[in-house]
């Protein structure tokens, strides 16, 4: 219980929006506007749900009034119905036969009551883990106004598993503010006469009864069945279709149409999310805050429908990807195979996207399940395709019907046309049947790497492939830290395309939709053009990286008494693969930045290339490239001036900063990240979802804003990874060569730069958007990595600078020993 | 996952009595895991696990649903496609047992006809409290040609061998089934890369098959 004064100030903070001069939608709009900073959370969450179901708009004096009618009929049914089971005592006083055959006998009806509350009682001791529903006195309290509710309401039907958990809440919530009168008179304070009857302790299990009767007088009907003698279809059934065949279909149809291929039925997800109001899809704080935007705005629940909308339109292209990517891999398999093999691939999809839509991501704070009320009420008015696009775009920063037009949009093909914007009924939404005509055309190998859903591909097998080696050589984590920055860079790269900052936050939907029109730009021919080179480019660069890795894992393999000297090197190539990637991931997060001409870098980087020896025969001197001079620092070699191979550049010293740079790495290494991380964590697969085809070509009459001082550094991973404790020498080559059996064959494409394997691209299918197909009627520019926002840079190890006037990559000439900048050296030139 | 390939790919149901312990014997068996506390299953839970059966890689996808009797709204979305059937009582439970019965006629009713079934009687570590006799449960098992097998999700007895034995019996009638090469059993014996997943809708019932895996 809270100290008094607490109980007096939130009291008197809950009053300030819901009493006079204030008023009932002063309430509401103030947990509208302000849902995580409302007179919920600042003052008493017990008394807003009071005000907001039982009170609504009546004045402030007939609280008292109200509350006693309610606590009085509780007390009245409770008398009734559980004197006997509370005191049996009673029942043996009873001129009434115990073994009458009488179903009326109060003996009977006592003997029916306690197997409806053993059934119950076996929920309430099923509640989730706050301590405070394990506590007997509060089990026993729940498990009495469930019997009552259950009493009094025959018509529900009796119990259903649920119900304890859409109470639960309202307990808990009148137990936080709850004050014992004894406690109070003993404190001898002036106390406010009307909150310690709101807050009374001594009814809290009467209040509880009440909140939770108001709430189910809608709920309840999620939980009717039909009879099944009559066929009748029960309302759950029933909701689930409306909301999957006609609101979900209305406002998303591509992926409503795609829920339908893989025959998920919206009733097996839907059931949870609704009957417990999405009790379990949210951690319980953002659950109460939710409850509180939905008793404030919707008490009477007909919003419910549209927030389940909402919250699959927010997860909406991780739903996409695993439907389509699953689609994707097995297509080539699919060609051999006759409808029985297409039945079994879609069961697969069907498995992972209803583990997604069983395990719904936890939102981030800053866009908390209460959020989805807001979308609700925005598709309430947009009851179309443009609102779900609206939606899709505000939450994801990609427009849903790029999906199927940019993905059959050739590269070369350029219109100066407008896109179409999102139809008011798009006929356009690509069932299984037309992405496996696309699909399954002839791939070209280079196509992959031509397009930002190859190279990202591409990243993320490098990625896959050097924590894999990382773990081997004890410097996973370190390593997983610079990946995890790849991969956030990708998902940045892939989705800043259209996102502007009034199209996230607090922008208004109307603002992100205009945004969102304005930022359809068509490149010329040119820009295509480039960024293909471009692409091939960095798909060269990968590919040097994953050489190094090959020639590492074969290294590591074939020298079983290898010592730690090795494991240097190791590192080393490890550590210059690290800043390969990191390099590319700057520049698919700048389009701008220029790169060095192919031939040029492919020229030059094989002669600057670490030749990275096998371990069990070591020319000392030839393990020394060129660039080594350079990039290393003596003090560092970790032999005592011997020839052989030295580590990389880990230099301890503070790489020099611009102090803005690093505050917002500060900033945007926590933050929205997080929910984006998160999201990405429901499934392997969809770190890599499909490349939004839709991205956004900045025209380059826009370009971004240069940043002058673009800085990032490599420094801190390298030196963790220096500082972490050496495996095992003799377990490094047992367990990387176990790694290079399991390593999978070369995938049949193969990059413009032919000769060395390229890297495995995850086992995860490749997002269809790789393979445009030429679709005249809907022409888009490629999809090429949206020029980043002024500080992309979030943690990027990697030090880089880049010349304001030719948008260059150079060595910062403030860092002394340019030792990590081995990558940037030579492509800078 | 997209790499996991599997040769079969079958659809089992996990029904019952609430509190009976489907939810722990699903997650003992798919992630071994046991919460003596876990929450009650509001509509319906899925999870997979790949076994190895005669070199062939066999994928349960097993569904877990809310026990309670009188509310089942998602009936028939939940049998659709089900080959295999576990049918859970509480040993220390004697309604759990006595509602057997009735779970029978709901198979009866919404599943397959074919559909494999196998009678679990779960929390054997409660032996101080048992309610139902082995004897008796085994009994009713082979009257009504139910596999039968005891289980404890809390120490994870028999729950390996549970599933094990269901998916064996399951792959073992529809492996037979292709070699009878009805005109549906060439094409789903066709072992493509994906897998396959599996009616049983024409397999020979088999009596034999289905009983007494203990």
């Amino acid at each position: 219980m809270r100290p008094l004064s607490e109980s007096k100030s939130r009291w008197e903070e809950t009053l300030r929006y819901s009493s006079k001069p204030s008023s009932f939608s002063d309430l509401q709009q103030a947990i509208r506007c302000h849902p995580q900073d409302s007179p919920c959370l600042t003052g008493c969450r017990s008394v807003c749900w009071k005000i907001l179901l039982l009170f609504r708009d009546s004045p402030t004096e007939k609280w008292a009034e109200t509350l006693s009618g309610c606590r009085n009929a509780y007390t009245a049914i409770y008398e009734k119905h559980l004197r006997f089971i509370k005191h049996p005592e009673l029942l043996a006083e009873l001129p009434v036969d115990p073994l009458a055959d009488d179903p009326d006998s109060p003996w009977e009806v006592v003997r029916k009551d306690e197997l409806i509350r053993s059934e119950i009682l076996q929920d309430v001791q099923r509640l989730p883990d706050d301590p405070l529903y394990h506590q007997d006195s509060v089990q026993v309290m729940i498990l009495d106004i469930l019997f009552l509710y259950c009493k009094i309401n025959p018509g529900v039907g009796g119990y259903r598993q649920g119900m304890h958990e859409l109470l639960a809440p309202i307990v808990h919530a009148l137990t936080q503010d709850a004050l014992d009168r004894k406690t109070v008179a003993a404190d001898d304070e002036e106390v406010d006469p009307l909150m310690l009857d709101m807050l009374d302790s001594a009814y809290v299990e009467h209040d509880a009864y009440t909140i939770f009767s108001m709430l189910m007088a809608r709920a309840s009907a999620f939980y009717e069945v039909g009879s099944d003698k009559t066929g009748e279809q029960n309302t759950i059934i029933e909701k689930s279709r409306h909301i999957h065949d006609e609101l979900l279909m209305q406002v998303d149809p591509e992926l409503a149409s795609h829920l339908k291929e893989v025959e998920i039925l919206a009733q097996i997800f839907l059931i949870r999310w609704i009957r417990l109001l999405f009790g379990r899809e949210f951690p319980f704080e953002q659950l109460l805050v939710l409850w509180d935007t939905i008793f404030a705005l919707d008490p009477n629940l007909d919003l419910i429908d549209l927030i389940c909308v909402a919250m699959l339109l927010r997860i909406r292209w991780t739903c996409e990807t695993i439907l389509l990517s699953f689609f994707d891999t097995f297509q080539v398999k699919l060609q051999a195979t006759d409808t029985k093999g297409e039945k079994t691939v879609l069961e697969s999809d069907y498995a992972m996207a209803l583990q997604l839509l069983l395990r719904y991501p936890v939102p981030p704070e800053s866009q908390g399940p209460h959020t989805f009320v807001d979308d609700a009420l925005y598709l309430r008015d947009h009851p179309n395709a443009a609102g779900g696009a609206t939606i899709i775009f505000k939450h994801t920063g990609k427009h849903p019907l790029s999906l199927s037009s940019a993905t059959a949009a050739p590269p070369s093909v350029t219109s100066p046309g407008p896109l179409p914007q999102p139809p008011a009924s798009p006929s356009k939404h690509s069932g299984f049947g037309s992405l496996r005509q696309r699909t399954l055309g002839a791939r070209s190998p280079l196509s992959s790497l031509q397009q930002p859903g190859g190279v990202e591909a591409l990243l993320s097998g490098a990625a896959k492939n050097m924590i894999e080696r990382g773990e081997k050589l004890g410097i996973n984590q370190a390593v997983r830290d610079a990946m995890g920055e790849i991969k956030k860079g990708i998902q940045e790269a892939r989705s800043s395309g259209s996102r502007t900052p009034a199209g996230r936050g607090s922008g208004s939907l109307r603002d992100g939709y205009q945004n969102q029109n304005q930022q359809v730009y068509h490149p010329p021919q040119h820009t295509v053009a480039s960024m293909q080179r471009r692409n091939r480019q960095l798909a060269a660069m990968l590919d040097e990286s994953v050489t190094s890795l090959k020639q590492l894992a074969a290294a590591s393999g074939l020298g079983g008494e290898t010592a730690a000297d090795d494991k240097e090197k190791h590192v080393e190539t490890v550590e210059l693969a690290a800043a390969r990637i990191q390099f590319v991931k700057a520049c698919l997060e700048d389009s701008s930045l220029i790169l060095p001409d192919l031939e040029e870098s492919a020229a030059v980087v094989p002669e600057r290339e670490p030749q990275v020896q096998v371990p069990s025969s070591p020319p000392p001197s030839a393990s020394a490239p060129a660039f080594n001079a350079l990039s290393l620092s003596p003090s560092h070699h970790r032999g005592s001036g011997d020839s052989r191979a030295p580590t990389v550049a880990l230099d301890t010293t503070p790489v020099v900063m611009t102090s803005s740079v690093v505050e917002d790495e500060a900033a945007e290494g926590e933050g929205e990240e997080e929910g984006e991380v998160s999201i990405s964590q429901a499934s392997t697969i969809t770190t890599f979802p499909s490349a939004p085809p839709g991205t956004r070509v900045e025209a380059d009459d826009e370009p971004p804003e240069p940043p002058t001082e673009m800085m990032a550094t490599l420094h801190n991973n390298i030196t963790s990874i220096n500082n972490k404790p050496k495996t095992d020498p003799s377990s490094s080559p047992v367990a990387s060569q176990k790694l290079d059996s399991a390593d999978p064959e070369p995938p049949s494409s193969s990059s413009s730069s032919s000769s060395p394997p390229q890297p495995q691209p995850q086992p995860q299918p490749q997002p269809e958007s790789q393979e445009p197909q030429p679709e005249p009627q809907e022409p888009q520019p490629p999809t090429r990595p949206q020029p980043t926002p002024p500080h992309p840079l979030n943690n990027s190890p990697i030090l880089l600078r880049v010349d304001a006037r030719t948008r260059r990559f150079s060595p910062p000439t403030a860092y002394p020993r340019p030792r990590l900048l081995v990558l940037l050296l030579f492509i800078a030139n | 996952m997209a790499n996991d390939e599997y040769d079969f790919l079958f659809k089992v149901v996990l029904i019952g009595d609430s509190g009976v312990g489907k939810s722990n014997l699903l997650s003992r068996f798919t992630r071994n895991e046991f919460n003596l506390d876990s929450k009650s299953t509001i509509g319906v839970e899925f999870a997979t696990r790949s076994i190895q059966v005669d070199s062939k890689t066999i994928k349960a996808q097993i569904w877990d649903t809310a026990g309670q009797e009188r509310y089942r709204a998602i009936t028939s979305a939940y049998y659709r496609g089900a080959v295999g059937a576990l049918l859970v009582y509480d040993i220390s439970k004697g309604v759990t047992f006595e509602n057997v019965n009735r779970w029978l006629k709901e198979l009866r009713d919404h599943a397959d006809q074919n559909i494999v079934i196998m009678l679990v009687g779960n929390k054997s570590d409660l032996r101080h409290l048992r309610a139902v006799p082995t004897e008796d449960a085994k009994k009713f098992a082979e009257e009504n040609h139910l596999s039968f097998i005891e289980t404890s999700a809390l120490d994870a007895t028999n729950v390996e061998l549970a599933f094990q034995n269901i998916l064996t019996e399951i792959y073992k009638i529809v492996s037979t089934k292709n070699f009878d090469n009805g005109p549906s059993g060439s094409t789903e014996g066709h072992q493509n890369l994906s897998g396959q997943s599996i009616s049983l809708s024409q397999t020979a019932n088999d009596p034999q098959a289905k009983s007494g895996c203990c």
